[in-house]
């Protein structure tokens, strides 16, 4: 404690590292007892308000076999002072050096991440090729999101998890355990055991080779053994499936700071720009009274203030509004709210709003998406200019007055018409809050206009168009922040650089590796966080590695390319994303795949049934 | 005539260990999760957001730890105490833990009523030093008519000022292993606040001690009210 004194002392938010937090665990070593850290390539704040995390680190620790710990990117300070006391990377829990460890899970949620998983094994003293680590490494793994792209990585982790990582998380632990207790452990023959486990790749045991136009020729495993296809896992019965009794009640101010429960994983709408929506099909919930008694005990095992309804989509519940009325009737008295994630412009929504407004009142976000009818329907995002004005009508007469809209600049087929059409809808809003009976509004309005910038992912319909250059994107920037005049409308958007890099990144190859270590090594980290971003050393990097940043994000694929990710299976077919594809350039709409099977493909390639047998019988 | 009594729980509780890098404004938010989770009778402020009302005593500086801090929150009724002095254990974060407990209808804030603290202070040394040497320099330093601190202060001008007058009393424990640990007495609160590191500050600079790390350690051990010009533990 003394030595970490030392440092703690000299260093901003010296809670960000401490651990001790209600709920979390510090076991006493035994012997046997596997080792592993689950690490998030950002700081605590951040990492501490992803769900994933809290779910892997309570599973794993419910079992006495297993120590999970944690670890987040240290602040510039704090690395600073590891460097200087000559001293490395420590978990939370017991603060011990990563290299000590049996396995280092990093969690991949965001691309300009990376950088940040480089630096944790730096100020660890662990080479950042899987090739350079020996036996006595941990074996270093990576899943969440992200892992569906794992190439640019793929020199770096030894292993990726694709898809829901609950069961498989504890398959690898027992497969280690099993190959260390018959002393047949090396990493290699480890590794290769492992890609036998379903919905695990280890990039290692695969060799790709290039066309002259620099796109892939072939992807193929080395050994006869090894899967060509890895399948993504899920949770088949998602209902009443394990949630953690308690979560980790966090120190310091962190993003999402209350207590969540996942009542849904999947989505049905089928909106062309989302992963999210595309990766975690198909649609599974929790029941009513799954999901209620699961809140219950959170509640009493954690003191929060606040618990969220988290899914993609968590109005789209079944029983929403009966899991929303039965817990308000609950907890009112108790002072417990409930908060909903960005919400799509429906009177639906409305009429839930008013039901958690009775404990607190929170802000709205709005995910509007797109400026005109006609690019929400190239989207797919199925709500019309009716459900946006009666929404934010019905709104004003209820009592709020702040409102944030958020859209997406850059997605195909844009066109000015529809960048002033997002300028035309604050507008709209202001207007339609004056339109509300004076009795009923309370001072000035204020809509704040979100904007990011879209960056095509892989596995979506547009996983081939070819993404904004950074000047396209800035030109859209600078046209609405012309175009949004009221004084009563706010317009705040995100850097086109960062999302330039993020889309290089996101479809990017192997021949990405070097790029991010040498990105790295020239000095570039946290490169989400705006003061630490440097988009031209990664120019920079790439000019020095002869490497052309925009093959991988401006430039539009043709659908017989090899992608870098097609060696993996997310369900989906591509048959389905090239035919979704079409249809938006057609503005055709697809309809929410509740109504009926849209043929995804995740029903044969992942469940070999229907996706909800009740719906579609 | 109504006559309004406010109901105040007052906690007293140490804070120690990693426990001691904890921030005031994030220390108040842990509490008010504990306080919920034993389900005490909370008088909540109202308003959109509603909230437990929490008052702590005396500031305490990140990184000093402290075996006598107190807080108190306003609640709707009593009840058993023991909810309090046998919390369950794994209802704290690590090196928070509850001493005592009691009710009070005191119309004061805590924060009011705060006159004095004590605290032990560590210092690590170049070399050893006598410690009848060292005992006899801290009774000179400490009968001086004025001991002037500049006070320096972020884009403001420094101000000085004569601290003796906020000295209760500093006692020199040991010089043992290269270490001097000293006790001292302070006042604080409104009527008048001093850090104890200034003293030993300046006692340092006085007897030239040659240190082998700058750092001073701090534990604060009590915090005192004044009834009938004694120093009385808050509960």
């Amino acid at each position: 404690m003394e030595k970490l004194d030392k440092l703690l002392r000299n260093v901003q938010n010296p809670s960000r590292y401490i651990g001790g937090e209600i709920n979390s665990y510090n076991k006493e070593i035994t012997e046997g007892m596997v080792r592993f850290v689950l690490a998030f390539p950002d700081i605590y704040e951040i990492g501490m308000s992803y769900l994933g995390f809290q779910i892997l680190y309570n599973l794993k620790n419910e079992r006495d076999d297993i120590f999970c710990e944690r670890v987040f990117s240290p602040w510039e300070d704090m690395e600073n002072e590891l460097r200087k006391n000559d001293m490395e990377l420590f978990t939370l829990e017991s603060k011990t050096p990563l290299k000590e460890m049996d396995f280092i899970g990093f969690t991949l949620q965001y691309e300009l991440s990376y950088t940040n998983i480089l630096g944790m094994l730096d100020l660890s003293n662990i080479p950042f090729r899987s090739k350079d680590r020996d036996d006595d490494m941990p074996i270093i793994l990576a899943g969440g999101p992200n892992a569906y792209n794992p190439e640019p990585i793929a020199e770096i982790i030894d292993l990726f998890v694709i898809g829901e990582g609950e069961e498989v998380n504890i398959e690898l632990i027992e497969l280690y355990k099993l190959m260390k207790k018959e002393n047949t452990y090396t990493k290699k023959t480890y590794l290769r055991e492992a890609s036998k486990i379903e919905g695990i790749y280890v990039p290692s045991l695969y060799e790709v080779s290039y066309n002259k136009d620099k796109t892939i020729k072939e992807f193929k495993p080395s050994f006869e053994d090894v899967p060509k296809l890895i399948k993504k896992r899920i949770i088949r019965n998602f209902d009443g499936y394990y949630y953690p009794k308690k979560v980790i009640v966090p120190f310091q101010d962190v993003i999402h700071d209350r207590a969540m429960i996942e009542i849904f994983r999947g989505c049905t709408r089928g909106c062309r720009f989302c992963q999210a929506g595309m990766l975690y099909r198909p649609i599974r919930e929790r029941s009513k009274e799954d999901i209620l008694e699961k809140m219950d005990t959170l509640i009493k095992n954690t003191g929060f203030e606040e618990i969220a309804l988290s899914s993609l989509s968590s109005l789209d519940h079944s029983e929403v509004k009966g899991i929303v009325t039965d817990f308000v009737d609950k907890y009112e008295s108790k002072k417990v709210g409930l908060s909903l994630p960005s919400l799509r412009l429906d009177s639906f929504a409305v009429d839930i709003l008013k039901d958690i407004q009775k404990v607190r009142k929170t802000g709205l976000t709005f995910a509007a998406e797109a400026g005109t009818q006609r690019l929400r329907d190239v989207i797919n995002k199925g709500v019309t200019e009716e459900n946006l004005t009666s929404t934010l009508s019905e709104i004003f007469e209820n009592g709020w007055k702040r409102v944030k809209l958020y859209f997406m600049l850059g997605l195909p087929t844009e066109t000015y018409e529809d960048i002033q059409g997002i300028a035309d809808l604050g507008e709209k809003s202001i207007e339609m809050y004056y339109n509300v009976d004076k009795s009923l509004r309370k001072g000035k309005p204020t809509v704040t206009i979100s904007t990011a910038n879209f960056v095509p992912k892989p596995f979506t319909p547009f996983q081939w168009f070819g993404q904004d250059t950074v000047e396209e994107l800035n030109e859209k920037h600078e046209f609405l922040k012309e175009k949004i005049t009221n004084r009563n409308v706010n317009y705040n958007y995100h850097g086109s650089w960062e999302s330039s890099l993020e889309g290089i990144i996101a479809r990017g190859d192997r021949k990405l590796n070097e790029v991010i270590i040498k990105a790295y090594e020239k000095g570039c980290k946290f490169d989400a966080w705006r003061e630490y971003f440097n988009y031209d050393l990664w120019l920079e990097t790439f000019e020095l590695l002869n490497i052309d940043p925009y093959f991988y994000n401006t430039r539009t694929r043709d659908y017989s390319e090899i992608l870098p990710w097609d060696h993996l299976d997310c369900g989906v077919t591509k048959e389905y994303l090239i035919k979704e594809n079409e249809k938006a350039l057609e503005v055709k709409l697809t309809t929410d795949c509740r109504n009926y099977c849209t043929n995804c493909g995740v029903n044969k390639q992942i469940i070999g049934g229907d996706c909800y047998p009740e719906i579609n019988s | 005539m109504v006559v309004i009594v406010i109901l105040k729980l007052i906690v007293k509780y140490e804070k120690i260990n990693y426990a001691k890098y904890l921030a005031h404004l994030e220390l108040s938010g842990i509490i008010q999760r504990i306080l919920r989770r034993l389900e005490l009778p909370l008088e909540y402020s109202s308003g959109y957001n509603p909230k437990p009302q929490i008052a702590f005593a005396a500031p305490l500086s990140v990184g000093t730890s402290s075996k006598g801090e107190y807080f108190e929150v306003r609640i709707t009724e009593e009840f058993d105490l023991r909810k309090i002095t046998e919390i369950d254990p794994s209802f704290l974060p690590v090196g928070i833990k509850f001493i005592d407990a009691t009710f009070s209808t005191a119309k004061n804030s805590i924060m009011a009523i705060v006159s004095d603290a004590s605290y032990i202070l560590k210092i690590t040394t170049e070399r050893q030093y006598e410690e009848d040497d060292i005992r006899e320099k801290l009774n000179k330093f400490l009968a001086q008519d004025e001991i002037i601190w500049e006070k320096i202060r972020r884009k403001k001008k420094p101000i000085t000022k004569n601290i003796v007058e906020f000295i209760n009393n500093v006692f020199l424990l040991n010089t043992n292993n290269k270490e001097m640990i000293f006790k001292i007495n302070v006042k604080t609160g409104s009527n008048g606040n001093l850090q104890p590191d200034v003293i030993v500050k300046k006692f340092i600079e006085y007897a030239n001690i040659e240190l082998s790390d700058e750092f001073i350690n701090i534990q604060r051990q009590e915090i005192f009210k004044n009834v009938n010009s004694e120093q009385v533990p808050i509960i």
